[in-house]
């Protein structure tokens, strides 16, 4: 997908298995259509401030939602999580925190920061496919972000 | 010599012819001058007139006739009666003049003597007609006449003069005379003189004599009184009125100016305070018979005794000579009654006394002294031999010289203890106290007065004391503890014991008198005060502990306790010291382990809470990362089935089932190890819990999963626990689970849940009809991972009744567990009643 395009869902995942399985049950529901996917933190970033090289991209053009994994490389998704819900123009983003387990202890952090939904990820598949499902059925489709 | 010896012719030789003269004179003159007046009166006429006339001179004739005669007759006889008279005198006084006892000088004008008698002529030594030479001046001594010359014109007045002359005799010695000069009609000096050289002497002595009674009568320091008794109409000595009193009587009476007053107006009262006074000297005064009498009179000064003596120099007087004895008279009272005191005191403290004479060892003894040596007091006559006989023979000498000394003067006081055999043979010790209370005429002790006290008790008593001495300090110097009595106000030692020595250091000889200030024992000097303050408001002080240096400088930690004790007549305290220096510093020892141990365990419990934050990311990390791969495999595992599931044919679908299943279990596996190692982290909130309650909901959720099966509960009545709700509700839902699972087998499932109380646990017990288990493995029941079953009879990880375990534990509780194979188990959980420490 190219960058430069408007987009749905910012998907923020490092592990390609978890991001090609979130993708394959997100796509099974046709909600990845408009999904770009970063593979870190910085790169999150990045994109949302339009910075690097995604430098062309107006910040304001913003995702309906971000899916954010927590454990990231360079940048850690609690960092990204602190930095768009302290800058205006994306405080209003709604940011969904996947993680792998409820032992988490990031998940009361990102709550403290602002964080708008969380999901366990699943070991099983069809859950995992449900759950997926269900966050981005519901973000794009039942809330209305701020504009 | 006789006629010249005649005194002058008298009056009546002259006067006689002159009255007779002058009588015939005044009768002619009255009769010339009257009788022819009165004849004339007489007459009635002149013829009468003329005869009267007539025999009137006859008349005057006659009767001057008759007169004339018996005036001269009258003179005549007068005068031979004087010459009578003068004949007789001159007579008289011849023999007069030679009888005289002093001698009779008479001089003519000129002073030569004329007439001297016998006496005259011893008094001066010269004879009668040597006399007759001479002249008065020649007879007075010339320094006589010197000083008091002749008064030859005075005697001519008449005057009888009284001299004293001193004459010289013959043989030129002196005699002093009493001198009568007097002139004599006829003009000769008469002079009577009288030799009173002997009178003048007597007179002298007795002017000395009262001049000196006079001084002594003035200076004497008795007093003196010459007083007059007044009597009333009884004759009854009722006063006297004092007619001389001496300076003395002003001094000790103290009464000034009581000559010419009664002693009742001088001395208020007097009569009815001393009417014995009165009666006294009433005898004195009315038989004259001297007396001696004492008398205290109330009424003078404060009262005053006198010592009298009175004699009476005439009757209804008498002098009184009197001394003040107020001061003898008190002194002589307070010994008395010092005796009296003594004796009695000797009496009622069961003292005997002696009164011994030293010179002759006799002595007069007192009953309780006789009693004492258990003789009878009627027949007992003590002397000094007597009582060297009755001497202990040990004592004999210690006692003779302490006698001796005394007598001796050597040592000022005889005090003695000796034993003295009693009339029984038995010995009593006795305690003897002397004074010399008399000397004699050379110095020499002659009268000892002295004391007997009986002693033996005490003497018991001392001995007993003694050996109780002995034994105290024989306990004293053995004690193990080290004991030191030192003097209350300054801390000065009095004695300290071996032990003491031992640790302080200190030889008792270098310690003995010296004081803890000295010594500079208390590490802290204040700490002294301190300490017997609280010995002074507690009476004692107990195990108070004590740093102290030594000898040698060492600080020794001391355990002290104080005990009020007297010893050597002052109050002290007895110290008992318990060195703890060794167990201070093991005590200092375990301090300081105990310090580093804590360190450690702060230390440790810090490595603890770091392991566990490494444990808990680890958790996080094995809960994210283990699940990530088997995500993978299950996600990638169902891509292949859903993907390529008709190419696999039926043996590749199950394996790839068995794949996903596995995956599962494995997930599972994480999850309930993360939760049990989630207990031990997890702070504990405990409340009250209602069990029944808790139990009954746990059970009822549970059943909602078992579709179909008939399970039933029979919950009793169930104790409430305290804890946390949490955790015991984790406990409920595995056992109840577990018994669900484990009935799974059976038609009916029969689950019992009861609860018991002990004295401090309440029990709760489930009971099922499940499978049991072999008890041979019952002691692996509850151990993590641990199964009994094959995971194809029943599904579980076995973290179950480890998570149970766990739980109860950390609760304070235990649990336990029987069963047999196909007949059922039993899990059994206790808590503690009262709500324990949670660890």
């Amino acid at each position: 997908m190219d960058e430069m395009e408007a987009i749905d869902i910012l998907f923020v995942e490092d592990n390609p298995r978890d991001a090609e399985l979130t993708i394959r049950a997100l796509k099974k529901h046709s909600l990845a259509n408009r999904l770009f996917h970063v593979q870190d933190g910085a790169e999150a970033l990045d994109y949302l401030l339009a910075r690097g090289k995604y430098e062309s991209r107006e910040v304001e053009n913003s995702p309906k939602v971000v899916l954010l994994d927590l454990k990231l490389p360079k940048v850690s998704g609690l960092e990204v999580l602190r930095i768009i819900k302290a800058d205006e123009r994306l405080r209003t983003i709604p940011v969904v925190v996947v993680t792998s387990s409820t032992e988490d202890p990031d998940i009361r952090a990102a709550y403290e920061l602002g964080v708008n939904s969380y999901v366990i990820k699943p070991v099983e598949f069809d859950a995992f496919v449900e759950a997926m499902s269900r966050l981005g059925l519901y973000w794009l489709l039942v809330n209305h972000p701020m504009k | 010599m006789k006629s010249r010896l005649l005194p002058a012719q008298s009056d009546d030789h002259i006067l006689g012819p002159i009255r007779i003269a002058g009588a015939y004179l005044l009768i002619g003159i009255f009769w010339i001058l009257f009788s022819d007046e009165a004849a004339s009166r007489l007459a009635p006429n002149q013829e009468v007139f003329a005869q009267i006339s007539i025999y009137k001179g006859w008349g005057y004739v006659i009767v001057t006739a008759l007169l004339l005669y018996w005036m001269i007759q009258r003179h005549t006889a007068k005068l031979t009666g004087a010459e009578q008279t003068l004949h007789e005198s001159e007579n008289k006084y011849e023999t007069l003049l030679e009888q005289a006892s002093d001698g009779i000088f008479i001089a003519d004008l000129s002073g030569k003597y004329i007439l001297v008698n016998e006496q005259a002529c011893r008094l001066v030594g010269y004879s009668k007609d040597e006399l007759l030479s001479m002249n008065i001046r020649e007879l007075v001594a010339p320094e006589d006449l010197e000083r008091a010359p002749l008064r030859l014109d005075e005697l001519k007045t008449g005057k009888t003069l009284i001299t004293e002359r001193t004459l010289v005799r013959k043989d030129s010695s002196r005699v002093l005379c009493e001198v009568s000069a007097k002139m004599l009609s006829n003009g000769q000096y008469q002079s009577i003189i009288r030799d009173i050289t002997e009178r003048k002497m007597t007179e002298n002595a007795l002017r000395r004599s009262e001049e000196r009674y006079r001084s002594l009568f003035e200076n004497m320091t008795n007093g003196f009184a010459r007083c007059q008794m007044l009597y009333d109409e009884d004759g009854r000595p009722v006063d006297f009125v004092f007619l001389d009193v001496n300076n003395a009587f002003k001094k000790l009476t103290g009464l000034p100016d009581v000559i010419g007053k009664r002693v009742t107006d001088v001395i208020p009262g007097i009569l009815e305070s001393n009417p014995e006074v009165f009666e006294n000297y009433g005898r004195v005064a009315k038989t004259g018979k001297p007396e001696k009498f004492e008398a205290f009179v109330p009424g003078l000064e404060s009262g005053i005794w006198f010592s009298v003596s009175a004699y009476s120099p005439e009757t209804g007087f008498f002098v009184s000579i009197f001394e003040n004895i107020t001061e003898r008279k008190l002194t002589e009272n307070a010994l008395r009654e010092n005796e009296e005191r003594l004796r009695l005191s000797l009496q009622a403290a069961n003292q005997g006394l002696y009164d011994l004479n030293v010179q002759t060892g006799e002595a007069i003894v007192n009953r309780e002294y006789v009693e004492m040596l258990g003789y009878d007091p009627d027949t007992f006559v003590e002397t000094n031999s007597a009582w060297i006989e009755r001497l202990h023979p040990d004592d004999r000498e210690i006692t003779s010289k302490a006698y001796s000394d005394y007598i001796n003067g050597l040592t000022p006081e005889y005090r003695v203890e000796f034993r003295q055999r009693t009339k029984d043979g038995n010995w009593k010790w006795i305690l003897s106290l002397g004074k010399i209370v008399e000397y004699d005429a050379a110095g020499k002790p002659l009268r000892m007065l002295g004391t007997h006290t009986d002693i033996t008790e005490r003497k018991r008593a001392e001995e007993v004391l003694r050996q109780s001495e002995d034994n105290f300090a024989r306990a004293f110097n053995s004690n193990p503890a080290a004991l030191a009595v030192t003097r209350l106000d300054d801390g000065t030692f009095l004695i300290v014991n071996e032990a003491y020595v031992k640790i302080m250091g200190y030889e008792p000889s270098e310690i003995r008198g010296r004081t803890v200030a000295d010594l500079n024992i208390y590490a802290d000097p204040d700490e002294r005060n301190l300490l017997i303050r609280q010995f002074q408001e507690q009476g004692r002080v107990g195990n108070y502990e004590l740093l102290v240096r030594n000898k040698w400088g060492d600080m020794r930690s001391l355990l002290v306790s104080m005990e009020p004790i007297l010893y050597d007549n002052g109050p002290c305290i007895l110290s008992t010291f318990l060195d703890i220096t060794e167990r201070k510093q093991a005590e200092e020892e375990i301090r300081r382990l105990n310090d580093e141990l804590e360190a450690r365990v702060i230390e440790r419990t810090s490595q603890l809470e770091t392991a566990n934050k490494e444990l808990e990311s680890f958790s996080y990390s094995v809960s994210h990362d283990l699940r990530a791969p088997l995500r993978a495999i299950h996600g990638y595992t169902n891509i292949l089935l859903e993907d390529y599931g008709l190419m696999l044919g039926e043996e590749g679908k199950r394996v790839c089932d068995v794949i996903i299943r596995e995956a599962q279990r494995m997930g599972q596996l994480i999850d309930d190890l993360l939760a049990f190692s989630r207990l031990g982290r997890r702070e504990m909130h405990p409340t009250r819990i209602n069990m029944q309650e808790l139990a009954d909901t746990v059970f009822n959720e549970l059943k909602k999963h078992e579709n179909g099966r008939i399970i039933e509960l029979q919950l009793g009545e169930l104790h409430d626990a305290i804890g946390d709700l949490a955790l015991i509700r984790q406990v409920w839902v595995n056992l109840l689970a577990n018994a669900i699972k484990f009935t799974s087998g059976r038609k009916r499932a029969l689950i019992e849940v009861t609860s018991s109380l002990s004295e401090d646990e309440i029990v709760y017990s489930i009971r099922d009809n499940g499978a049991g288990f072999d008890m041979e493995y019952v002691g692996k029941l509850f151990g993590v991972f641990q199964r009994l079953h094959s995971e194809s009879e029943f599904e579980g990880t076995g973290v179950g009744l480890a998570i149970v375990k766990r739980v109860i534990l950390r609760h304070g509780g235990r649990v336990w567990a029987e069963g047999r194979v196909n007949e059922g188990a039993v899990f059994h959980f206790a808590l503690p009643r009262k709500e324990p420490v949670y660890g």
